[in-house]
């Protein structure tokens, strides 16, 4: 609960300064004013979805396969499926 | 093998969210201050396509979120009034 207010003063600070940037209250230059400013809530929701997936593609780009233990798994496995045939369990 | 699969969707969507992030930096902060004559020009539409695009992804995204979660209520709710009759 505490992080989630942390998160929402953060964001109502930050909005509350690109709205008095909106209303023309902060010294901006003439381009930035009138075609930067407006377009910067799309701009962060537009970095909040790239960065999700960059984070995402790249713990899949990344994730370090161990093939020995893929191996020894399979092998305990295959093992735990022999014994339990042998106990007279289904199993496919 | 499903090692080399997961890393290439991992690859594509590293690109796509790269590729993504730094045309829209570039087209929303750097474009308004690029001359109407530069060759720079003929890579990025108008700037009305930087907002009217996300824009509508957005209003189409929620929709589908808000109409997926209220087909999943009506559903269960449909469920729940059979049951009990």
């Amino acid at each position: 609960m505490a992080r989630a207010q942390r998160l929402g003063t953060l964001l109502a600070t930050i909005g509350g300064i690109w709205l008095l940037g909106l209303i023309g209250m902060l010294p901006l230059p003439e381009t930035v004013q009138t075609h930067i400013w407006p377009v910067l809530p799309l701009l962060f929701v537009v970095s909040l979805g790239s960065y999700a997936f960059i984070n995402i593609g790249y713990n899949l780009v990344a994730f370090r396969e161990c093939p020995e233990a893929y191996h020894e798994l399979m092998q305990e496995i295959q093992e735990a499926k022999d014994d339990l045939r042998a106990k007279n369990v289904d199993i496919s | 093998m499903a090692q080399v699969n997961d890393k290439l969707i991992g690859a594509a969507m590293l690109g796509i969210g790269t590729f993504v992030f730094t045309y829209y930096s570039i087209w929303t902060l750097v474009m308004p201050f690029v001359d109407e004559d530069h060759a720079v020009r003929k890579l990025f539409p108008p700037q009305w396509f930087a907002i009217a695009i996300p824009v509508f992804l957005l209003a189409v995204g929620v929709t589908g979120i808000f109409g997926f979660l209220s087909f999943v209520m009506l559903k269960s709710g449909k469920k729940a009034a059979k049951k009990s009759t």
